[in-house]
């Protein structure tokens, strides 16, 4: 199969892209949002609106050329040669009509089943594809369903009809990490039994690098740079692909390594009329790369490049860090080598038995109290002055939570936050709001959280005026200027600006009432991998700037990992393992930091054949009924008879600053109890 | 899915209960009060006592509400004043009922029966002169008072061409056998079909009057309906597994963009109630409506309090159905 | 639809150069909209009318001048003639002045009505959003119990409760109705706002209380409210003429009102269709013109 296209509108989203794919082969296409993934497999399958879009060149599938194909010829071929599966799952499915009816449609429409019949191969595909109990499930609707679940439906309906070619977008974009890793592994199982040709988008280096036999990697529409994985991971060419993989926190990289953030952001491209559109971020960009478009070209071995002045062929690990010329002078002297001295004092903020519980309400006339989510169901943690503490989990583990009832912003049920000395608990209305001029929160979507009616100006000085502060037009210029906005930008509006600015006017707007903590929730999760760097080398300028304390939440592992002195897992309102981030990571003793941190994928498709992976059964329980006895007990591999179901373990502390709640930890550790399921090697995989 | 339709017949209950409450403060505070509403204001002082002892006014005001509340379980509505001087409005109510009712579900019929299709249409050819002419007669429809409408359809159909009976429900001189007292069903069922005839056309004109701000609305929300749900994703999936025209249309777009609609017809009770006081009255049909427009006129609290609250409760309760229907059609809605 | 179609479409923010404000640019996309244009064009020239009706009028709108052509037993109102273009009403008075001058009235109820059952609605959907729990619970049970009478029939209620029946009264009447439609608008986009990261960020921030709710939740959840007020302008115009039309509208007519005009028409319609026609005619068109505003700020909102 071979698809060299082009697709043309007024502005052009997607332009000479080609690539093929072998049955039983995957190949990744990579890059960031704007960069015309999506619009190439909506292309492929010709789902593009007929109205208004051009597109031009060749896709043919098994020599049968699709473009231009009547919609009736293509309705025949769509879900049953090419399929494909969406990003968000629960969008992606009719919210009212049952999961089985929405698989056993496409077995009727392309086989000719009849409906009873069809129900019964799609009861049958839901249970190849993982779905336990499928004869339940078909009556089950897409909201009944967990997200893994979802997909795993989506995935059931893409693959129903075995087709030639699957097209996933960013299929675990919208999963948790340990979900990701279940997803992962059927794709990989589904290709190597069907010989169905994979085309994987994603934005995420490490899942290419564990999955795809070839990868693209994509800029401003074209291919910047083309080549099988191990080579493109092994000795990256283009800059904006070396520009990836030193911009990201890895897990496969020793800590302290300042990341090597890529200048501006993707609404900086010029387009690729006249040079490259990368050169306006191209740390190596050269007088010619503004005149001269650069054409791809193929380089030895196996090679597609569009590059002017490419990265040197042989690079060593440390020419990943190449970093752009710009960051290095702007900001080499705050540096993370400044970090290390900085004190790390007393004990800042004291959390004792914290409890978030809210009311799950129901009633025929008065709402009566049925039950409670036990959001976050007594933790004990400690913050001290000057550092940072990472809190880890996936989504509904009550991480967001917990930081806002230390906060004080969600009413603790129980516990105590002891602030510098001061019980929140028994603070009220007015010194409690004179309190949160100490403590500030950053959020993880800034357009949100920004007032859309508010300048800079105005959203700055708010918060400043609400404690008395009464800031000159040079504080706020010295404001922009240490969360590098420049100062030209007072008078405009949030949605003038892009995500990563924006994201650093919350950030200035957290620190313009000189605070003492700040607790950061998912502040990179919605930015693009390449400005995420930035963000994150600012939050660790400004804390050696300003000696503040962070409690930063997250679910990426490796981002945690990157800025954190100490790090918390948490899992179903509790934390389950503490310790300082670097032993954390090195030697995890909990079960589920174990699978947890065995999930992520890395980008190095070395460490990724040889990773062994523990897949995780089922869901995460409902956290308003949680599991007795120890939360995790009902996933987890280690499991022991009655005493993980029985007795809910308090936290230990089994090495000096590595507290464990778990009964076996040491007994894991050691190796005297298994697992239940064997470790999944990812090298296993058959091909 | 029971829990949701208890829970809903409870708030049901409860505004019921307070309306009841409010009309019957209403009658209290209305100027004169009751008393004078009865004799008129020339009544001597002596008369008027003995009236306010007969119907209990001198007792205190939660005891008369009961009392209130007592007479109206046992169907004492009280006597009108004014719209059938003298009749038991439990009868008049009775009576006139089912002539509302039929209007009111031939023009919410109408309104259905062209609105969604229209709506569907404008969606899916989105621009064209379908939808141009769609939206801008929806917004001239809801720009239009209805009694303004009817009196046009009536100048227009029945004045002019004559082609459509003026008003009425039935023609002078025809014997018709009721039987439900809904007069096209009644022709119907006793087959005949010259009553059933007369009877369809009385109904053309006031209810295609009624049905121009259902129809605009219905129009509308289709329309938005149907342009919001085709840009959904699951609708990229239909077309990605390769689903006929006609599957992607009737169950994955139709089937999702009815639901806003569904609450819309709900709501569209309200107006119909409304807009029937007016058109009953242009037209001289004797139903709820009519007597709910000469009560006003002659102050016949009587019936306006008894009819007030029906149609409350109708609204209410219709809107109720509708909450339960949609439970039906939308699987998130049944805990 | 897709991430690749959701690029970010503002430029670098460079210093100098001031971009368009939200505002503004909001505005230059309403004044290519071809259902904006024509509803601020019907807007403006009945404001026009409205502000110069004294001068335009070319009669007093009280004075019965062609009485003498009325008689009511050969059912003969004036027809139009030299001076009078549009004719006499039932009374003899001009018709084209009558209707020069209604338009004020009809402003003025429409306007005060709106502004009524706004600021009700304002002050009641306030508290429910800012205060939420139990205030909240109790305002919108009222709330649903007003909704629940059907407008019209509602509106007449409150008509009725009044001895001596007036202009204002018939402007209360239509208000009140429309206080528990705005109060429930405003209350639910409040209580949306009251979850907003933005909110919380301005209590995270020490913000007074009070300052939240004025500054960030109710600038932010007013954009259907003002969407409900222009559609509102249009809805008061009909339903006083609904009342008129029922007999509960002003029963002085010597300052005439469009709604009155056509709610008295009734009377001589089928042998005077005129009589309703022209205060109609100028009713609808009015009205789709306030409709038309009111949705095209909606589809731009």
């Amino acid at each position: 199969m071979a698809f060299p296209r082009r697709g043309e509108q007024p502005t052009v989203a997607v332009d000479q892209v080609s690539f093929a794919v072998e049955p039983g082969q995957t190949v990744g296409l990579v890059g960031e949002s704007g960069c015309g993934k999506s619009v190439t497999a909506l292309a492929v399958m010709g789902l593009l609106p007929r109205r208004g879009v051009r597109v031009s060149g060749s896709v043919r599938l098994a020599g049968t050329e699709l473009l231009g194909l009547p919609e009736a010829a293509l309705r025949d071929r769509r879900g049953r040669e090419l399929a494909m599966v969406f990003q968000d799952p629960l969008s992606s499915l009719n919210p009212v009509l049952p999961i089985g009816l929405q698989v056993s449609e496409v077995l009727e429409r392309h086989r000719g089943l009849r409906r009873a019949q069809a129900r019964g191969e799609a009861a049958e595909l839901l249970g190849r594809i993982g779905i336990p109990d499928p004869q339940r499930r078909l009556d089950e609707y897409p909201h009944q369903l967990s997200g893994g679940m979802r997909q795993r439906a989506l995935i059931a309906m893409a693959v129903a009809c075995r087709p030639r070619l699957l097209i996933a977008d960013e299929p675990t974009t919208a999963l948790d990490v340990t979900v990701q890793a279940q997803i992962l592994a059927l794709l990989r199982e589904l290709v190597a039994e069907t010989g169905t040709a994979l085309i994987m988008i994603t934005h995420d280096l490490g899942v290419v690098a564990g999955l795809c036999d070839e990868v693209a990697v994509l800029y401003g529409g074209r291919v910047v740079e083309q080549a099988p994985r191990h080579a493109l991971f092994g000795a990256p060419r283009h800059p904006y692909t070396a520009g990836l993989l030193a911009s990201i926190p890895r897990l496969d990289v020793p800590r302290g390594r300042r990341l090597a953030p890529i200048h501006g952001s993707v609404t900086d491209t010029i387009g690729w009329t006249q040079g490259c559109a990368f050169a306006p971020r191209c740390p190596r960009a050269l007088d010619v790369c503004t005149r001269q478009t650069p054409l791809l070209q193929p380089v030895p071995v196996h090679r597609s490049l569009r590059c002017h002045n490419p990265v040197p062929a042989r690079p060593t690990r440390d020419d990943l860090d190449v970093v752009s010329r710009r960051d290095r002078s702007s900001s080499t002297t705050t540096s993370r080598s400044s970090r290390v001295g900085r004190a790390v004092g007393e004990v800042l903020v004291e959390v004792t038995g914290l409890q978030v519980h809210y009311p799950i309400k129901r009633g025929v006339l008065l709402d009566r109290t049925v039950g409670h989510v036990y959001a976050v169901d007594g933790v004990d943690l400690s913050v001290r002055r000057g550092e940072t503490y990472g809190l880890v989990g996936e989504s509904g583990c009550g991480k967001s939570t917990l930081g806002r009832g230390m906060l004080k912003l969600v009413e603790p049920t129980g516990g105590r936050v002891v602030f510098d000395g001061t019980d929140l608990s028994t603070l009220t209305g007015e010194p409690l709001r004179r309190m949160r001029k100490r403590m500030q929160l950053v959020f993880q979507d800034p357009l949100a959280a920004l007032d859309p009616r508010q300048s800079v100006q105005s959203l700055l000085v708010e918060g400043m005026r609400a404690h008395g502060l009464r800031p000159t037009a040079r504080e706020l210029a010295e404001l922009l200027d240490a969360v590098g906005l420049p100062v030209g930008t007072l008078r405009r509006y949030p949605h003038e600006f892009s995500g990563g600015q924006r994201q650093r006017i919350g950030i200035a707007r957290a620190l313009a009432v000189e605070p003492d903590l700040v607790v950061a929730d998912e502040p990179v999760s919605a930015l693009d991998v390449s400005v995420q760097a930035q963000v994150i080398n600012l939050l660790a300028d400004l804390q050696g700037e300003f000696g503040l304390t962070y409690l930063v939440i997250a679910h990426d592992l490796a981002v945690v990992r990157h800025i954190s002195d100490r790090v918390g897992v948490m899992y179903l309102g509790g934390i389950v393992e503490e310790a300082g981030a670097g032993e954390l990571y090195a030697t995890p003793l909990h079960p589920y930091t174990r699978t947890l941190l065995s999930a992520v994928p890395v980008p190095d498709p070395v460490l990724e054949d040889a990773r062994e992976q523990i897949l995780l059964t089922g869901d995460l329980p409902s956290p308003a009924a949680p599991p007795p006895g120890c939360r995790f007990h009902t996933r987890c591999p280690w499991r022991q008879p009655t005493r993980c179901e029985d007795e809910r373990p308090a936290l230990r502390e089994l090495r000096p600053g590595h507290r464990v709640a778990c009964h076996w930890a040491e007994d894991i550790e050691a190796g005297n109890i298994g697992t239940a399921v064997e470790p999944v090697a990812t090298a296993t995989r058959c091909r | 899915m029971l829990r949701y339709a208890v829970r809903r017949v409870g708030q049901l209950l409860l505004v019921v209960a307070a309306l009841s409450v409010l009309l019957f403060a209403w009658l209290r505070s209305l100027p004169g009060g009751p008393v004078s509403a009865l004799l008129g204001d020339r009544a001597t002082a002596e008369s008027r006592a003995a009236l306010a002892a007969t119907l209990g006014l001198d007792q205190p005001i939660p005891v008369q509400y009961l009392r209130f509340l007592h007479r109206a379980a046992s169907g004492d509505l009280g006597i009108s004043t004014g719209v059938q001087r003298g009749e038991p409005v439990l009868s008049i109510l009775l009576q006139r009922l089912p002539a509302t009712i039929e209007l009111t579900l031939a023009a919410i019929l109408l309104a259905v029966a062209a609105g969604i299709p229209l709506g569907y249409l404008a969606a899916r050819h989105r621009g064209g002169w379908l939808d141009s002419a769609g939206v801008v007669g929806s917004l001239v429809g809801v720009a239009v008072p209805v009694f303004f409408l009817a009196f046009l359809l009536k100048f227009v159909f029945a004045v002019q061409l004559g082609w459509l009976p003026t008003s009425g429900r039935q023609s002078a001189g025809l014997d018709a056998t009721r039987v439900t007292g809904f007069f096209v069903l009644d022709g119907l069922l006793t087959r005949e079909w010259d009553a059933a005839w007369d009877a369809a056309a009385h109904l053309v004109l006031p209810a295609l009057a009624l049905a121009s701000i259902p129809f605009a609305v219905i129009f509308r929300i289709t329309r938005g309906a149907v342009l919001d749900v085709l840009g959904e994703d699951y609708v990229r999936t239909a077309y990605a597994k390769g689903l006929t025209a006609g599957v992607i249309r009737r169950r994955h777009v139709l089937r999702n963009a009815l639901l806003p609609v569904v609450t819309t017809i709900g709501l569209q009770t309200g107006a119909l109630l409304s807009g029937a006081v007016l058109t009953e009255r242009v037209f001289a049909y004797q139903g709820v409506g009519q007597a709910l427009a000469i009560g006003f006129t002659l102050r016949d609290y009587a019936v306006l309090q008894v009819v007030i609250l029906a149609a409350a409760m109708t609204y209410v309760l219709v809107n109720l159905v509708v909450d339960l229907s949609y439970a039906l059609i939308d699987p998130r809605l049944r805990t | 639809m897709t991430d690749v179609l959701a690029v970010d479409p503002v430029p670098p923010v460079a210093a100098g150069d001031t971009p368009p404000s939200r505002a503004t640019s909001a505005w230059r996309r309403l004044r290519r909209d071809p259902l904006f244009l024509a509803g601020a064009t019907i807007i403006l020239c009945f404001l026009v009318v409205a502000v110069l009706a004294p001068w335009l009028a070319p009669h007093d709108p009280a004075a019965r001048l062609l009485e003498s052509q009325v008689s009511r037993a050969r059912n003969e109102i004036p027809p139009p003639q030299p001076g009078f273009p549009l004719g006499g009403d039932a009374d003899g008075r001009d018709l084209l002045s009558r209707m020069l001058l209604g338009s004020r009235q009809t402003l003025l109820v429409a306007v005060l009505a709106t502004v009524i059952g706004l600021g009700g609605g304002l002050v009641l959907g306030t508290l429910a959003g800012a205060l939420a729990g139990w205030v909240d619970a109790v305002l919108m049970r009222m709330v649903d119990v007003m909704l629940a009478i059907p407008s019209l029939l509602l509106a007449v209620s409150i008509g009725v409760l009044f001895v001596q029946q007036s202009r204002f009264t018939v402007i209360l009447a239509v208000a009140i109705v429309q206080i528990p439609v705005f109060a429930r608008l405003l209350r639910g986009s409040m209580l949306a706002q009251r979850v907003a990261d933005h909110v919380l960020a301005a209590r995270a921030l020490g913000v007074k209380p009070a300052a939240i709710v004025l500054r960030h939740m109710l600038p932010n959840s007013l954009g259907p409210v003002i969407v409900q007020t222009t559609l509102v302008l249009a809805v008061a115009i009909i339903e006083a003429a609904a009342l008129s039309f029922l007999g509960l509208g002003a029963p002085d007519d010597s300052v005439p009102e469009w709604g009155q005009m056509l709610g008295t028409a009734q009377d001589v319609i089928d042998s005077h269709p005129q009589l309703a026609f022209w205060p109609a005619g100028a009713i609808i068109t009015v009205a789709l013109g306030f409709t038309l505003l009111g949705e095209a700020l909606r589809a731009r909102a």
